[in-house]
């Protein structure tokens, strides 16, 4: 219905936050701030979910690969 | 061709996984003290999660944590074997003195302390709080260190403090030291206890390394009964070594290697391995996001559902198409990252979740079949459009959910470098089970 290689944008969606999230927490090594890293989570939620709920409204497709 | 290049590129994830995720190496064993010698630090360790503490793996304990990696670390490039027997942490110190103990990690600078220690170049800093009881914090309006301090001296608060621990403030090193303050002050050996006296009523608050407390309230989940103060100190963090024992030489050596671990990077990744992991679960433990992975199960397992009933298919059949978008993709990436145990081994409650869901599904679907004249199945059946936008919602917060949990269990797993390996995981945990249950669905 919605993760298939060649319809919807979806995979993408969490690779590219899941990449965000990754190199922040990549940064955030040396400050081990907690606040800092609860943030992190929510903003990579309300990012992953504010961006399927946007495709879904507006079509938008997975990027084609040719 | 499109199921044989799946099967292709899940091989190949597979196959690099094995070199990606790392074990750990195996830890020194907790040893005795010895005399000291040119070979050998004798340091030592107190809880102190997530600096120092005991993991255990198939119920064997080994001595971990943020100071502990940096230790062995730093033993590494200095060529000696740091021992680190279980002490507490005055014991340490006095151990320092008396010339039993060469190194301690974790350390505050002080004046009083720099007599019998040298202290190294500083390696992480440490930010200190006040823990009071859930809701607590407006009964003290402080926001000041001083300001803080006369609240204790006049409501004769008492302070829960670790035995021999220097706090990130000397004000706040004085009063504890102070002896018309005895009766307030509460000594105890770790912050699990000042944790317990707080919860029992012992003490009316305790001061301690933010992360720290945090994590002791977490691995305890007492995280809800608990909350720190506003005000927060800060200082830098050190390792002393004893100056009766060691040489300036040996402090210069000390100091070199923490810059060498800074230069090539291996401060951050041990601070990646063994405190960040620490500090996030800390987050996905939390109530809010287990209802979040919870409506995202459910939506993935919905979305199966439906695809059964429109395809006729079994109930095993329907469990099939459930479970795959709602676990298959996290099953994939622990294969991959070689987690042990599989998380779903280690905790089937989304297992049953989805279980659950197929089976309110085939119930709702057959009473709704044995009503089909009537005015609510009609009403249903105008709203169908809700229903899709429904689940919608609750797969897009489910792709949210997934997307995190990926990323933190590349950071459990320990697989490196985090950069290409978290998204990777959470591209696989959020939709590779959607991927094969498609795949599933155009081969039945």
């Amino acid at each position: 219905m919605t993760a298939t290689l060649r319809g919807e944008l979806y995979p993408e969606i969490a690779v590219v936050w899941g990449l965000a999230l990754a190199l922040f927490l990549e940064w955030e090594g040396e400050r081990l701030e907690p606040d800092e890293i609860r943030l992190s989570v929510i903003v990579t939620i309300l990012g992953v979910f504010l961006t399927r709920m946007v495709a879904i409204a507006r079509g938008i497709k997975g990027w084609r690969y040719v | 061709m499109d199921r044989r290049l799946i099967a292709i590129t899940l091989a190949w994830l597979l196959s690099a996984g094995s070199a990606a995720a790392q074990n750990p190496a195996p830890p020194n064993p907790d040893l005795p003290a010895r005399a000291s010698d040119t070979a050998h630090l004798r340091g030592g360790w107190y809880p102190w999660d997530p600096y120092q503490y005991r993991d255990y793996r198939r119920d064997v304990p080994i001595l971990t944590g943020f100071d502990v990696e940096i230790e062995r670390a730093l033993g590494r490039i200095m060529s000696v074997e740091i021992l680190l027997p279980e002490i507490a942490w005055e014991d340490h110190l006095a151990a320092l003195c008396a010339e039993t103990a060469d190194i301690a990690a974790g350390a505050m600078a002080s004046e009083a302390r720099s007599r019998y220690a040298y202290f190294s170049k500083p390696y992480r800093t440490e930010t200190d709080v006040l823990i009071l009881p859930r809701g607590a914090s407006g009964r003290y309006p402080f926001h000041t260190i001083e300001q803080m301090l006369d609240t204790f001296g006049k409501q004769k608060f008492r302070l829960g403090v670790v035995a021999g621990f220097m706090y990130a403030d000397d004000r706040v090193n004085a009063f504890i030291a102070d002896e018309a303050h005895r009766d307030q002050i509460v000594a105890v050996s770790n912050d699990a206890q000042n944790l317990r006296n707080l919860l029992a009523g012992v003490i009316d608050g305790f001061l301690a390394d933010r992360i720290a407390a945090a994590t002791t309230a977490w691995r305890r989940q007492e995280g809800a009964r608990i909350e720190e103060h506003p005000l927060r100190f800060s200082t830098n963090i050190h390792f002393m070594l004893s100056r009766a024992t060691q040489t300036p030489q040996t402090l210069a050596r000390l100091n070199d290697a923490i810059d060498e671990l800074r230069r090539t990077g291996e401060l951050r990744r041990i601070a990646d391995l063994y405190a960040l992991p620490v500090l996030i679960n800390q987050t996905l433990d939390a109530q809010w996001f287990r209802i979040l992975a919870f409506l995202g199960i459910v939506a993935f397992a919905l979305s199966g559902v439906v695809l059964a009933y429109e395809g006729q298919y079994t109930l095993f059949g329907a469990l099939v198409l459930a479970t795959l978008p709602a676990v298959g993709g996290s099953i994939v990436r622990d294969l991959l990252l070689q987690r042990d145990p599989l998380g779903i081994v280690q905790n089937p409650e989304a297992l049953l979740t989805v279980f659950g869901t197929v089976l309110a599904g085939m119930l709702v679907i057959r009473v709704m079949s044995r009503v089909q004249s009537g005015m609510l199945t009609k009403q249903l059946q105008s709203r169908a459009h809700l229903g899709t936008r429904l689940i919608e919602v609750f797969d897009a917060i489910g792709l949210a959910a997934f997307t995190v949990v990926g990323v933190v269990v590349v950071l459990d797993t320990k697989a490196q470098p985090l950069w290409l390996w978290g998204p990777i995981a959470a591209g696989l945990t959020a939709s590779f089970g959607g991927l094969m249950r498609d795949l599933f669905v155009m081969t039945a």
